[in-house]
C-alpha cells in the first residue's frame, strides 16, 4: 500500500466529502420524530378525500348544439400550456421509457450514461458516481435529483444515495436531464444540472405487469404492478419490486463483498376529481441490506495504521407525497405540493435518521397573451438525528450537534415572454432563498429562444447557481486515514500512528457558478435531430481541503475551504438518425475541459461517446447494441502517494436482445460491458478501495396482464 | 451560520405546517364563479368535430364501401378519449362514427379524422404524417402553429370560447370539400388560392 505524504500547506484536492459520517454519543437527547409525520399523512389523505365529494355533471347533449352554440361556450383548459422540449432555452435531454427498455438498464445511473455530457460511473456494485459537465463524485454534490417532484438529494453530505432511490422502471414515463444550472425554477443545488425522474400517471399503467429475471451481477430481479380504475376519473396502481446484486471483484481480484439487496413497493392515485382539479397520491417504502468493505483509521493495527472493516448497511425510508393542481382560467393554473419524507441508514459506525417536509406552491398564468409567468414559494424542513449509538466505535467521524433541524423558505418567478408571432422568446426569472448555512441567496437567469424557422432552434443563457453547505461540511470531523510516523520523518520515532482528520467548518461558504450557454437545434423533419450546446461554466468559492501540517502531532487537520476556482468548458451534442422504421442510431458526444486556478483533480472526462444502435430485426425481435467510451480521468485519491490516481479510459459494449414471444410475453436477454473481463471506472476519495465493474449477463421475463 | 442552539421546532413546524396546508385549501377550494356554465373542453372539442363531419365531404376513395364505419383517429397522451363518448357510435347514414385513442405506436387502418393533441412534437407529427401524405384524412389540431404544420383545421381559444382556423389549401390537397358555412365559422388562414 502506499502511505500518503504531504509538505505543509498543500491544498489537497478533494472532490467530494464525508462519504460516512458517525457520531458518538454525548447526548442523551431525543428529539421528537414520530407526531409530525403522522400529522402530515392525515393532512394528505383529507387532501385526497375531500374534493371526491364535489363532482361536475353535464346533462346538455352537446353534439345536439350547432357550430354557432358551440363556439359560445364556455370551456375550461384541463391541460396547462407544455413547453416542447424543442423549445427549450436550456440544455435538456429526454429518456423515454422505451429508451430505458430498450437500453437493457437495470438502475437509474446506468440509463443516464445515454445523456450527452453526463458522467456515470460505477464505483462499486452498489455505489455510483452520477454528475453532469465536471466534479464528478460519489457525492456529486451540484447535482440536483428528483423523482416525480421530491428532491432526493440529501443534504447531510450534498449528494444522491443512487442505490436507494430506485424504481419499477417499467413505470418511469420519462426521465428529463438539464444540463447546467436550473436553480432558478428548482432553487439551490441545481447547479451542474438537475434530473427529473417522472413516473406514469396511474391512468396510463392500467392492468397487470410482473418481471423476473436473473444473471451474473443480477442475481435476481422481481417486480410486479397492478393498475385498476376506481370510477371513471380516478386510476390507482400498486407496485413492489426486489432487487439482489451480486458482489464485484476489487482491483487486485479479491471479491469486494459489496453484495446488496433492496426491497420496495407504493403506489400512486391519480384523480381528475372534477373538470378543473386534478390530485396525485403516491408513496413508497423501501428497506434494504447492503454490504461494503471500509478502508479505515484503525490506530491498533500497526504498522500500516488502516484496516478492512466488513460492514453491513441497512437502509429504509419512505414517503408520502401529494399534488393538487387547479385549472382557474384556460390561461391559469395553480398547483400545492405537500411531501414527507423520511430515511435511516444503520451503518454499524454510523446511524442516521432523516425526516424533511417539503410544501411547494405554484402559480402560473398568462397575461396579454405574451407573457407566460410562473411565480411559487416553498418550505422544506429537514431534521436530522445521528445519536443512535454506533455498533462498532471506530471513532470514525462525530457530527455536533447530533440532530439538527434545517429550514429552508424559497420563492421565485419567471417570466416567458414570446415575440415576433412567437418565434422569440425572452426568459427572465429568479430565485430568492433563505437557507440556515449560507443565508439569503439570489438565483437569476436570462434566457433567449429564437426560432427562426420550424427546423431551426438558437438559444443562449446566463444564470447564476449556488451550492449550500452541507451539514458535514460545516460541523463534521471525519478520521480520513491514519498512517506510520515512519513515513514523513516526523520528529516521532517509527510506529506511531498519525492519523488525518477532516474538519468541517461552520464558515464554509456555498459554491458558486456563473454559467454562459449556447445551443442550436437542428430538426429538419422526423428522420434526423441534431441538439448541440456549448458552455462555459465559471466557478468560484469551490471546496478545497487544507492540510495543516503540524510536525510535533500526532493529530493533522485537513481543512475545508472554499479556495478554488476557475472555468470548466465543453460542448455536447445528441444526434439521432432513422434509416428505416426497423433502424435508428443516437449518438451522444461530449467535449469538457478545465482551468481552474488551485490544482483539483475534478474527474473531468476530456471526450466522451454513447453510440446506440435499435434494430427491429422482426416485428417481435429487437435487438440494441450500445457502444460507449469515457476517456481517462484522474480522481481524488488519497490513498496514493501523490493525492491521485488515473482511471484509463475503456471502451465498452451494451447488447440486448429481446422477443416478443406471444401478446403481453417479451423475453430479453442482456449482456452487460462485454468488450472485457472487468474494467475501472471510479476510485473513491477514501473510505473504499477501488473495485472493477465485471461483464456480465442476465435474462429477463416481462409479463403484461 | 450554524448555531449550536438551533430551535428543534417539531410541533410549532407542524401547527404552522397544518394552518398553512388547510387555508390553502379551504382558499383555493372556494368555487369560482359561473363554474357550472363551462364545459369540459374535449366534450366540446368532440361536438364540433361532429359538426365537422356534416359540413365537410370527403372523396369516395375514403371508405372502402357505404356502410365502412367512419374512423377518428385522436393521437396525444393528453388528451381524455373518454369525453369523446358522446360521438362514439353516432350515425351519419349507414355509417357509425368510431373513435380510436393511439397512445403509443403508429397510426394503424386509414382515419378519416386525425385529431392531433397538443402534446403532440412538430417531429412526433411529422413522423404520423409520413404515411398519410396526401391522404383524404382530416387533420384538426390544437398547437398554435398547427395550420403552418400542414393542418386542415385547427382549435383556437378567445375569451374562453372555442372557435377554429381553416386551411383551404390543405382541404383541397387532401381532396376535402368544405361547405361556405363552416367557411364563414371560421377565421381562414390561407386565403390566396
Amino acid at each position: 500500500m502506499l502511505i500518503y505524504s504531504f509538505s505543509p500547506g498543500i491544498v489537497i484536492p478533494l472532490t467530494t466529502f464525508v462519504e460516512r459520517i458517525a457520531f458518538n454519543m454525548r447526548q442523551t437527547h431525543q428529539p421528537c420524530k414520530t407526531s409530525s409525520p403522522l400529522t402530515i399523512m392525515a393532512i394528505l389523505i383529507i387532501f385526497a378525500l375531500y374534493p371526491l365529494s364535489s363532482s361536475y355533471g353535464s346533462t346538455v347533449d352537446l353534439t345536439e348544439l350547432s357550430l354557432e352554440e358551440l363556439m359560445n361556450i364556455k370551456v375550461t383548459s384541463v391541460g396547462k400550456k407544455e413547453q416542447k422540449l424543442s423549445d427549450s432555452a436550456a440544455a435538456i435531454f429526454v429518456i423515454t421509457n422505451e429508451e430505458i427498455r430498450r437500453s437493457g438498464a437495470t438502475s437509474i445511473p446506468d440509463a443516464l450514461r445515454m445523456v450527452p455530457g453526463m458522467n456515470v460511473a460505477r464505483i462499486d456494485a452498489n455505489k455510483w458516481a452520477v454528475n453532469s459537465r465536471a466534479f464528478n463524485g460519489r457525492f456529486s454534490a451540484q447535482l440536483l435529483v428528483m423523482i416525480d417532484g421530491r428532491s432526493v438529494y440529501t443534504p447531510t453530505f450534498s449528494g444522491v444515495y443512487w442505490e436507494v432511490n430506485d424504481l419499477l422502471l417499467e413505470d418511469v414515463d420519462r426521465i428529463e436531464v438539464i444540463r447546467g444550472p436550473g436553480a432558478t425554477l428548482w432553487g439551490a443545488n441545481a447547479v451542474n444540472g438537475v434530473i427529473n425522474i417522472i413516473t406514469k400517471s396511474a391512468k396510463d399503467t392500467q392492468g397487470g405487469f410482473a418481471s423476473a429475471g436473473t444473471g451474473t451481477a443480477e442475481t435476481a430481479m422481481a417486480g410486479v404492478r397492478y393498475g385498476w380504475a376506481a370510477g371513471s376519473d380516478t386510476h390507482l396502481r400498486i407496485y413492489a419490486k426486489h432487487d439482489q446484486r451480486d458482489e464485484f471483484e476489487s482491483v487486485s481480484g479479491q471479491d469486494a463483498n459489496d453484495d446488496w439487496g433492496v426491497t420496495r413497493a407504493g403506489f400512486r392515485m391519480d384523480s381528475n376529481m372534477t373538470d378543473r382539479d386534478s390530485m396525485t397520491l403516491q408513496g413508497d417504502l423501501y428497506s434494504g441490506d447492503i454490504h461494503q468493505n471500509l478502508y479505515l483509521a484503525d490506530l491498533t493495527a500497526s504498522p500500516t495504521f488502516m484496516n478492512t472493516f466488513a460492514v453491513e448497511t441497512s437502509v429504509s425510508g419512505g414517503n408520502l407525497l401529494s399534488r393538487w393542481k387547479r385549472t382557474l382560467q384556460s390561461n391559469s393554473d395553480l398547483t400545492l405540493q405537500v411531501y414527507y419524507d423520511t430515511s435511516e441508514r444503520t451503518e454499524d459506525f454510523i446511524n442516521e435518521t432523516r425526516h424533511n417536509i417539503d410544501i411547494d406552491f405554484q402559480h402560473r398564468f398568462t397575461a396579454r397573451d405574451v407573457h407566460d409567468i410562473i411565480w411559487g414559494l416553498r418550505y422544506r424542513f429537514s431534521q436530522d438525528d445521528f445519536s443512535d449509538p454506533d455498533t462498532v466505535n471506530t471513532n470514525v467521524a462525530d457530527i455536533y450537534p447530533d440532530s439538527q433541524t434545517d429550514h429552508l423558505y424559497s420563492g421565485f418567478i419567471q417570466d416567458d415572454i414570446s415575440f415576433l408571432d412567437n418565434r422569440l422568446h425572452l426568459t427572465l426569472g429568479t430565485k430568492f432563498e433563505h437557507n440556515d448555512y449560507s443565508g439569503f441567496e439570489v438565483q437569476p437567469s436570462v434566457r433567449v429562444m429564437w426560432a427562426p424557422n420550424p427546423s431551426h432552434r438558437l438559444w443562449g443563457a446566463v444564470s447564476r447557481a449556488i451550492r449550500t453547505p452541507s451539514r458535514g461540511e460545516s460541523s463534521a470531523v471525519v478520521t480520513y486515514l491514519a498512517f506510520n510516523s515512519g513515513a514523513i520523518g516526523s520528529p516521532f520515532p517509527a510506529g506511531l500512528p498519525v492519523k488525518v482528520d477532516l474538519i468541517g467548518n461552520d464558515d464554509f461558504e456555498p459554491e458558486e457558478l456563473i454559467a454562459y450557454e449556447l445551443g442550436y437545434r437542428f430538426i429538419p423533419g422526423s428522420r434526423f435531430s441534431l441538439d448541440a450546446t456549448m458552455f462555459c461554466h465559471d466557478y468560484d468559492q469551490l471546496r478545497t481541503g487544507r492540510l495543516v501540517f503540524d510536525p510535533v502531532s500526532l493529530k493533522q487537520n485537513l481543512i475545508l475551504e472554499n479556495n478554488s476556482s476557475g472555468y470548466v468548458y465543453g460542448a455536447e451534442l445528441a444526434m439521432s438518425y432513422r434509416f428505416t422504421d426497423n433502424f435508428k442510431m443516437d449518438l451522444a458526444y461530449a467535449f469538457t475541459d478545465d482551468d481552474l486556478e488551485e490544482q483539483r483533480t475534478d474527474s473531468i472526462v476530456n471526450h466522451q461517446v454513447s453510440l446506440r444502435n435499435s434494430l427491429n430485426l422482426s416485428q417481435d425481435v429487437m435487438l440494441d447494441v450500445w457502444l460507449r467510451y469515457v476517456d481517462d480521468i484522474v480522481v481524488a485519491d488519497l490513498l496514493s502517494s501523490t493525492g491521485w490516481s488515473q482511471v484509463d479510459d475503456y471502451l465498452t459494449m451494451d447488447i440486448r436482445l429481446s422477443w416478443k414471444m406471444m401478446k403481453g410475453l417479451e423475453l430479453s436477454l442482456v449482456g452487460q460491458n462485454l468488450l472485457q473481463d472487468s474494467h475501472l471506472e471510479f476510485i473513491p476519495e477514501g473510505f473504499n478501495l477501488p473495485v472493477e465493474v465485471p461483464r456480465s449477463v442476465y435474462a429477463m421475463i416481462n409479463y403484461r396482464f | 451560520m450554524i448555531t449550536d442552539t438551533l430551535p428543534i421546532p417539531n410541533k410549532t413546524t407542524i401547527r404552522l405546517t397544518v394552518v398553512v396546508v388547510v387555508a390553502m385549501t379551504v382558499l383555493f377550494w372556494a368555487p369560482g364563479k359561473g363554474y357550472t356554465q363551462q364545459a369540459r373542453e374535449y366534450q366540446v372539442k368532440a361536438a364540433f368535430i361532429y359538426n365537422f363531419i356534416k359540413f365537410i365531404q370527403w372523396p369516395d376513395t375514403a371508405f372502402k364501401n357505404d356502410t365502412d364505419p367512419f374512423h377518428i383517429c385522436i393521437i396525444g397522451n393528453d388528451i381524455p378519449s373518454s369525453q369523446f363518448q358522446s360521438i362514439k357510435g353516432k350515425k351519419f347514414g349507414e355509417r357509425t362514427i368510431e373513435v380510436y385513442h393511439v397512445k403509443h405506436g403508429e397510426i394503424h387502418d386509414n382515419p378519416n379524422i386525425l385529431f392531433v393533441g397538443k402534446d403532440i412534437s412538430i417531429e412526433n407529427y411529422r413522423r404520423h404524417m409520413s404515411v398519410l401524405e396526401n391522404k383524404p384524412v382530416l387533420i384538426i389540431g390544437e398547437t398554435p402553429d398547427f395550420i403552418q404544420w400542414g393542418g386542415v383545421i385547427n382549435f383556437i381559444f378567445r375569451n374562453e370560447r372555442l372557435g377554429f382556423e381553416i386551411s383551404p389549401k390543405a382541404a383541397r390537397n387532401r381532396g376535402l370539400t368544405l361547405s361556405s358555412r363552416l367557411l364563414k365559422l371560421s377565421v381562414i388562414v390561407d386565403k390566396t388560392q
